[in-house]
């Protein structure tokens, strides 16, 4: 074991060899002296203008020569006169050799002060023009943010109208495989398939919608954090006991467990949410969630999680589901389904029609019921998503404005969670 | 039973605040104690966690107990701080002055600003108790006018045990465990952290000692510092660097654990850190450490790595080869790093420290 002393004085030799080898050595000399430098910030100490102004008064009072005898108080009367006067003999030689240099030193100080006078000068219009250019910028920065919102919504334009392309190409393409082998009747099966195609006419506008109405995917990724603690704490996600996203849509929630090494597998009925999700690599089948899970074995999963799912299907297939999901999951197993929560009276009235896909808003006391009545334990409510503070109005400590913030701003979402014991 | 409330802006895993608010809970937890965790942006979904909002429900006695991280500007924090009557404990990070931001990045300069000037707040308020992550940031609080007597410091509680027990991410550890030497740094692309130095002292090391060597930098590369970062990336591109060089942006802890377990050594040339809490992450990983002196380092590092007074890139080059050609050298600051993080700095020592210095108001 390493004493403290003993690192102490080994760390002091070491940094002495060092700055040794940095001193004296030959590796030291190799190294190439345009980038060998000292940097030491605060040893850099600049002179004021003050420090400017007290050095030229200095120098100006030593640039004449002899404009004061010296009076030589000290000597005699008779000795006196006689330096006295031998100095200003000599300062007046002095002043006829010295008069080029004097007249120099004059103009030196005078140009060291104009200098400075203009560089006081300079300071002051660089200061303006940095004002000037401080608020250019930022209006440049309002500016910018202004086109980049408009050119998300441009590029989400796009999207969709690239996702409608590519289905319409599929479309074409089946159609014109059906004319080349002269389809005559139409058979049974023929007639599901295009069924199911009318089922997909809308995919690319649903992903329209979720990108211009849910949010970035960034943001969603940063609302869907607080679930990683939950799926960590049960112990699920491993190859063992793999995780289920419903509907998971673009997949945010999928990338964030594959970030944190959980396995994962993604269900949507969107086509075009299933190519986004394949492009970035994430497991992601196209499929119905009831018929789906109905296909797998029971006990065979660690977490079954649907976000913004339940509330668009009716209440006996949410009961269907709930008996599906708990079949399907092990012992300790958990669901987490999140859906808009209608207690908050905008989120209730409004926002959640502005899908037009929803069905019913769903209150939170009601599926926490229905989960505890389909067998799962341990259900609980989590709040999420509140307004920022911004858009509530100033409380003051009133009880009205407190509960009227509650009602407006409060939680726009909730999540129930459920496990199987 | 007295309440204690722990208030912090921003709750969320895996930084070094957050550690150490959830820390101080478990501690104060374990001591059959009703604490409750009190926070503005809230990402975690433990139940322990409330809205600051909710503070006035909690705390109802004189005699309850608020400690309050200060780490950055949070009018709503402050403003329950100065309005809530009980005792109440600052518990201080460290806040970064503005100059390093200049021309960076103007958001971090007012961030900053508006940090320093709610320290000042604080410091005027004179609350019962003042702890400190470091004895420079307890020098700090005593030159803004707060009596030495209240001034006390407590290491942050840390996550370096669960680093320490969680497995490696294999892919890393296959990936630059190579003939390479790599050389570790690890903190938020910022440009109070000195990077372009340590850049400069890599690019002498890689140029004069060891071409196969590669410079790892982990940390955050927020687009709000896209200046500094673009800045960065052109000086690397200037010298030729850009194979030799690697940026990994944010990493989960098991990338971190394999970023530090194939390095030979870890280097810092940051102008400011309250405490640097990767500097004991290293030590604890036995990896030697050198570092430039500045602010809290030479506090935190203690006797356990290479402290350099000044930034000379020089010295920091040849130290590198030093530690990386001498086993002896390299052995024995790994070992000098982990006795200093086992007698300092384990949350058991921290632990204890804390509840001795807060005792009183239990």
């Amino acid at each position: 074991m390493v004493k403290s002393e003993d690192s102490k004085n080994y760390i002091e030799d070491l940094k002495k060899r060092i700055r040794k080898k940095v001193m004296t050595d030959q590796e030291s000399k190799n190294i190439d002296n345009s980038i060998k430098r000292r940097y030491d910030p605060s040893s850099i100490i600049l002179p004021t203008e003050d420090d400017f102004y007290s050095n030229i008064n200095k120098a100006e009072q030593n640039a004449d020569i002899g404009v004061t005898v010296p009076s030589f108080n000290k000597l005699f009367l008779l000795k006196r006169i006689i330096y006295r006067w031998i100095t200003k003999f000599l300062f007046k030689i002095l002043k006829v050799i010295t008069i080029n240099q004097r007249n120099f030193n004059l103009s030196v100080l005078d140009t060291f002060r104009s200098g400075i006078d203009d560089h006081n000068n300079l300071k002051l219009r660089f200061a303006e023009t940095k004002t000037q250019f401080d608020t250019r910028i930022i209006e440049l920065k309002i500016k910018q943010e202004q086109q980049d919102i408009e050119i998300s919504k441009l590029n989400n334009m796009i999207n969709y109208l690239k996702n409608s392309l590519v289905q319409l190409e599929q479309r074409t393409d089946n159609i014109s495989e059906d004319t080349g082998k002269g389809v005559k009747k139409i058979d049974k099966r023929k007639l599901k398939d295009l069924k199911d195609e009318v089922n997909h006419n809308l995919d690319s506008f649903y992903v329209f919608l979720e990108d211009n109405l849910r949010g970035s995917s960034d943001e969603i990724k940063k609302r869907l954090h607080v679930y990683l603690p939950v799926i960590k704490k049960a112990n699920v996600g491993l190859k063992d006991s793999p995780i289920l996203d419903i509907g998971c849509g673009r997949g945010e929630w999928l990338e964030l467990l594959k970030d944190a090494g959980l396995y994962a597998k993604g269900l949507d009925f969107n086509r075009v949410m299933i190519e986004i999700c394949k492009k970035q690599g994430l497991n992601a089948v196209e499929g119905e969630a009831l018929s789906f899970l109905k296909g797998l074995p029971s006990s065979s999963l660690g977490a079954v999680t649907g976000f913004h799912f339940i509330e668009h299907y009716g209440f006996e297939f949410l009961v269907e589901l709930l008996k599906e999901i708990l079949r399907v999951l092990k012992s300790g197993g958990l669901v987490i389904l999140e859906t808009p929560n209608p207690s908050n009276i905008l989120v209730g009235s409004c926002n959640f029609y502005v899908d037009p896909t929803h069905n019913k808003p769903l209150p939170s006391p009601l599926i926490k019921l229905v989960l505890e009545s389909r067998g799962f334990s341990k259900v609980k409510i989590m709040c999420l998503n509140p307004y920022e503070d911004d858009f509530k109005i100033k409380e003051n400590g009133s009880e009205t404005s407190k509960r009227f913030n509650d009602y407006f701003y409060g939680p726009q979402d909730y999540a129930v969670v459920g496990y199987k014991i | 039973m007295k309440h204690i409330a722990i208030c912090t802006p921003e709750i969320s895993y895996g930084d070094a605040v957050s550690s150490d608010v959830l820390g101080m809970f478990n501690t104060l937890d374990s001591q059959n104690l009703k604490a409750n965790i009190f926070a503005e942006n809230i990402f975690i979904s433990d139940e322990i966690v409330k809205d600051i909002s909710c503070i006035g429900n909690f705390i109802k006695s004189s005699e309850d107990v608020i400690i309050y991280h200060h780490s950055t500007g949070w009018f709503k924090g402050l403003n329950v701080l100065t309005n809530i009557n009980c005792k109440k404990i600052i518990k201080y990070h460290s806040i970064t002055p503005p100059d390093y931001f200049y021309g960076f990045s103007s958001d971090h300069v007012e961030t900053c600003k508006g940090g320093i000037e709610q320290l000042n707040t604080i410091a005027n308020l004179d609350l019962d108790m003042y702890l400190n992550d470091s004895r420079f940031n307890m020098v700090e609080m005593i030159s803004k006018g707060v009596k030495s007597s209240k001034c006390h410091v407590v290491p942050p509680f840390n996550n370096i045990e669960r680093l320490r027990e969680i497995k490696p991410d294999f892919n890393i550890l296959n990936k630059y465990n190579d003939k390479k030497v790599n050389i570790l740094s690890v903190g938020r692309v910022a440009p109070n952290k000195g990077f372009a130095e340590l850049i400069d002292a890599f690019a002498l090391y890689n140029n004069y000692f060891n071409k196969e060597s590669r410079l790892i930098i982990v940390g955050d590369r927020h687009p709000r510092l896209s200046a500094y970062i673009c800045y960065l990336d052109d000086k690397i591109r200037s010298i030729n660097l850009e194979d030799s060089v690697l940026f990994t942006g944010k990493v989960n802890d098991e990338q971190l654990k394999s970023y530090y377990l194939v390095s030979r050594v870890f280097a810092l040339t940051s102008y400011h850190e309250g405490f640097c809490l990767p500097l004991v992450e290293a030590m604890s990983m036995k990896i030697p450490v050198i570092a430039y002196g500045s602010a809290a380092v030479p506090d935190t590092v203690g006797n356990g790595g290479i402290i350099w007074e000044d930034l000379d890139i020089n010295l920091i080059a040849i130290t590198m080869n030093e530690i990386v050609i001498n086993n002896n050298t390299y052995f024995f600051l790994g070992e000098a790093g982990w006795r200093e993080y086992q007698n300092n700095f384990t949350n058991k020592i921290i632990k204890e420290k804390f509840l001795n210095i807060i005792g009183k108001y239990l």
